[in-house]
């Protein structure tokens, strides 16, 4: 439901960055996006595609992966792809201690010019 | 040209998040983040709350309200101070926001506690650390037993959850024991408190545990 905010502080990161490299346009742009964050891919791509007319990212092809969650379980110790809705070790069915991937949202690479 | 940034957008939050922690700490101020859907209940139970802890301490509220400011004024007769801040739809609030709020107001920084009452929303407010010392979800009877399944990270990052409006027990499809198994899975670790605002249920346990959390951590900074 933050889609709109996240694409903001992308389209801020993005242009502030390119801006100070001299780029007038960036053409693509890669985001790998947690399972864990709680955002809708095909939402946040629609919230870039109009966010971004009037910005140097206009016309920019975005490519957004989604990263599958995995942490260490509290009880085995072992990093496991945790089980849903509540995130629980596959094995032990315990919680899980904290999680290594899939609870972020990452800006990659962009392509500028 | 092809720039990696390999940069965490949430960063900025982290960060804010730890600042507004440091001074929490400084001042020797518990904070809580209150989330909870829309009609969950937030502001009723906090007026019982203000009501019961007054006495003893000064606790204030942050609250967040879209556009208006009623349930600030609701507040403002049993806060130590109470602020408004309007959001104008946004769907979650963010350390920043509550930075700005409490690095130069004196009287908020003379609390013991300082409530949040986050955006009515299970989904968006789970994902950004406030820098508060205790997160709380909060779900009522009325909302039907699905909520810790349909909103696990709610649950899972909570140190409290509160099942609300319990006197509507015997109105309600929900199943309390099935509830309080789901939670279980999703937060074994989480304090579970069912309480009422109309019948004052659970409030008493609810601000002794709120008084603990407050003594334990100013333990561990004079410790
Ligand atoms: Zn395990």
């Amino acid at each position: 439901m933050h889609e709109l905010s996240v694409a903001e502080s992308i389209i801020e990161t993005v242009t502030r960055d390119a801006t100070e490299r001299g780029f007038g346009k960036v053409n693509r742009l890669s985001i790998t996006i947690g399972e864990l964050s709680m955002v809708n891919v095909d939402t946040l791509a629609f919230a870039l595609e109009h966010l971004t007319k009037d910005t140097i990212l206009e016309g920019a092809s975005f490519n957004l992966e989604r990263e599958e969650a995995r942490g260490r379980c509290r009880t085995c110790g072992e990093d496991r792809k945790p089980t849903p809705p509540f995130f629980l070790c596959p094995v032990c069915g315990k919680g899980l201690a904290s999680f290594s991937r899939g609870d972020g949202i990452h800006l990659d690479y962009y392509e500028g010019e | 040209m092809r720039v990696y940034l390999s940069k965490d957008l949430r960063e900025a939050n982290r960060s804010g998040a730890n600042a507004n922690r440091e001074i929490l700490q400084e001042k020797r101020i518990l904070m809580v983040n209150l989330i909870g859907s829309p009609g969950a209940g937030k502001t009723s139970l906090l007026e019982h709350t203000l009501q019961n802890l007054s006495k003893s301490r000064r606790a204030s509220v942050i609250e967040a309200d879209l556009y208006t400011a009623k349930d600030a004024q609701r507040l403002e007769p049993w806060c130590w101070e109470v602020i408004q801040l309007n959001t104008e739809g946004a769907c979650h609030l963010e350390a920043g926001m509550i930075g700005r709020i409490i690095e130069d107001n004196e009287a908020l920084l003379a609390s013991d506690i300082i409530f949040i009452e986050n955006i009515g929303n299970l989904i968006c407010p789970a994902e950004f650390d406030l820098g508060e010392d205790l997160r709380v979800a909060m779900m009522s009877a009325t909302e039907g037993s699905d909520k810790p399944s349909k909103y696990p990270l709610a649950f899972k990052g909570s140190q409290a959850i509160l099942i609300s409006k319990i006197d509507l027990l015997p109105y309600c499809d929900f199943d309390v024991a099935g509830v309080l198994e789901e939670l279980r899975l999703a937060n074994e670790d989480a304090t579970v408190i069912q309480v009422s605002a109309k019948t004052g249920e659970g409030v008493g346990q609810w601000c002794q545990w709120l008084e603990q959390q407050l003594e334990d951590k100013r333990k561990r900074l004079s410790g």
